[in-house]
């Protein structure tokens, strides 16, 4: 536990000196903001005042010693601001995580049931497809698809405890979750489909449904959840493009916001919480990789 | 199958680059001009007049020119920071390793836009912003296979005799990583190309406009008028994916 929490620390620690770095670039040259704000020149030098390395490492580490992050270009407190963006950052994320791993474990799960060799290319064909794809092009299909040509959902957008405005920007970030996901369901449940585990539960008297759906899917799902959780580090990236096609308030069209408007606060606290978030996320899935490999 | 695949797709590309210009010029006479009507323009022309089959054959040419550069450098400078690793004492070195668990937390595509959108959207520092975003996981994987190596008998025994660590690295533990950049090269690469893509997308070129626009703009650009002309936005996906499926290679 000591040993996990110096790691933590040192983590922060690094964490913060690279926070810095990225904060105190990013405040360069900022006078143009201001350039048709029909301010003094005197007052826009003021204003446009470089950071120095080491302010910005003071601002980062009193920001995060105290969780206060001051307040955005546009006035507006950054705490609230990122509670704005979170819930429907978290609902976004859960349903892409669900679709993507939900779909790919019955996928894969239905391709060792039925055995159809033509299924499980295609399916595999589908993973490789989605992998080799970026999701921008994903979300414009996605969109051009559903919305323009079938007209059955909307463009983009958000409105609370309406979910059709998370299916076209949830399926864009899950379609990588689910190619990954199958990918490992499937040649896990393979594994243990040839294992002695499977012929046993067939020797009890077990139908091939009970043995594929559940007893299978008991032993492949931590692994798949390892992966899952690891999964989640690589919805931010994704998100900052899926959000900015459409239109949804999340973290990652924050964070697009935020680099381009050179908001050094709020980037200052956005990459704060994601790395803090994502260090965890990765930690746990080590510790249950371990756990796993020694079991 | 996939080797002809392969083919047709390098074929394709050295064909348009041969036989058409790159499509830096305006024509808006041509403008939206139908596939497969004259063979000067085998695929038609997109809203600006540029031909189709020059647009996919230009821009996955300069995709493939900034990416391979830039997987190789990445490598490079992760085989040079463990080799700073490998020669250091323990203190440089856990400073390395936190640096890099620091990385691997962060998005690495995020890493590079910051880099990007910091120091301005030039070649040189789109390699430095693929090489700050994605050296981590290849440093990872380096270490892990050098840690190996250092337990070889014929190293502690090279090191006995009073072997430099240049040389140590040099002829014991570079021959045995060789193999494994190749895998991360190989592995790594689809990445590179979709970052490149995304890029372009998002409007930050590399200084290469004058090969023309690259695959994520032609996206960007033809996804607007799709219904009226469908193939000016498949041909540079197609670029994108025949790109990732030749040089890339499962995980």
């Amino acid at each position: 536990m000591f040993r996990e929490f110096v790691h933590f620390i040192v983590f922060l620690f690094c964490l913060t000196i690279l926070i810095s770095i990225i904060t105190s670039i990013r405040s360069n040259d900022k006078g143009y903001l201001y350039a048709e704000s029909g301010m003094d020149a005197s007052d826009i030098k003021e204003l446009a005042s470089k950071n120095s390395f080491f302010d910005s490492f003071k601002d980062s580490i009193k920001s995060i010693i105290f969780l206060d992050f001051k307040k955005t270009e546009s006035g507006e407190n950054v705490s609230s601001h990122i509670k704005k963006k979170i819930f429907p950052t978290i609902q976004l994320s859960l349903f892409a995580i669900l679709f993507g791993s939900i779909t790919s474990i019955f996928a894969a799960l239905s391709c060792i049931y039925y055995e159809i060799s033509l299924l499980e290319s295609a399916l595999l064909f589908l993973s490789k497809l989605i992998l080799s794809t970026p999701i921008f092009v994903v979300s414009i299909l996605l969109f051009l698809f559903f919305f323009l040509y079938l007209g059955v959902l909307p463009p983009g957008g958000y409105e609370a405890g309406k979910i059709e405005f998370l299916i076209l920007p949830g399926i864009a970030l899950g379609s990588r979750v689910f190619a990954r996901i199958f990918y490992i369901s499937l040649d896990e449940g393979k594994k243990e489909k040839s294992s002695d585990y499977f012929f046993f539960l067939q020797t009890r008297g077990f139908s091939k449904s009970r043995i594929v759906y559940y007893y299978i899917f008991r032993k492949i799902f931590p692994l798949v959840l390892i992966f899952i959780l690891i999964d989640f580090s690589s919805l931010l990236s994704g998100s900052i493009l899926v959000e900015e096609i459409f239109f949804y308030p999340g973290i990652g069209k924050s964070l697009y916001y935020a680099v381009k408007a050179l908001d050094e606060n709020l980037l200052r606290a956005l990459l704060f919480y994601s790395g803090v978030v994502f260090y965890f996320l990765t930690r746990t899935a080590k510790k249950l990789q371990y756990k796993l490999a020694i079991e | 199958m996939i080797f002809f695949l392969k083919a047709f797709f390098v074929l394709s590309v050295i064909i348009g680059l041969i036989f058409f210009n790159a499509p830096t010029n305006v024509n808006l006479n041509k403008s939206g001009l139908a596939p497969f009507l004259t063979w000067s323009h085998p695929l038609g022309c997109d809203k600006l007049g540029r031909d189709i089959y020059a647009l996919y054959a230009f821009g996955t040419f300069t995709t493939f020119l900034i990416s391979i550069p830039a997987r190789v450098i990445t490598l490079l400078a992760s085989v040079i920071i463990a080799f700073m690793s490998y020669a250091s004492n323990k203190y440089i070195n856990f400073v390395i390793d936190s640096f890099a668990s620091v990385f691997l937390s962060l998005p690495s595509f995020l890493i590079a836009i910051i880099v990007l959108y910091s120091l301005g959207s030039e070649l040189f520092v789109f390699y430095i912003a693929i090489v700050i975003s994605d050296w981590a996981f290849a440093y990872e994987s380096i270490q892990g296979k050098i840690r190996e190596v250092k337990e070889s008998g014929y190293l502690i025994a090279a090191k006995v005799m009073g072997a430099s660590k240049f040389y140590l690295f040099r002829k014991h533990v570079v021959p045995e990583i060789i193999s494994m950049l190749f895998i991360l090269f190989v592995t790594g690469i689809p990445g590179v190309i979709m970052t490149v893509a995304i890029f372009s997308y998002m409007g930050i070129d590399f200084g290469t406009d004058f090969l023309g626009p690259g695959l994520g703009e032609q996206i960007a650009f033809s996804k607007d008028y799709f219904l009226a002309l469908p193939i000016s936005l498949f041909t540079p996906i197609l670029g994108i994916l025949f790109l990732v499926l030749s040089l890339g290679k499962k995980k």
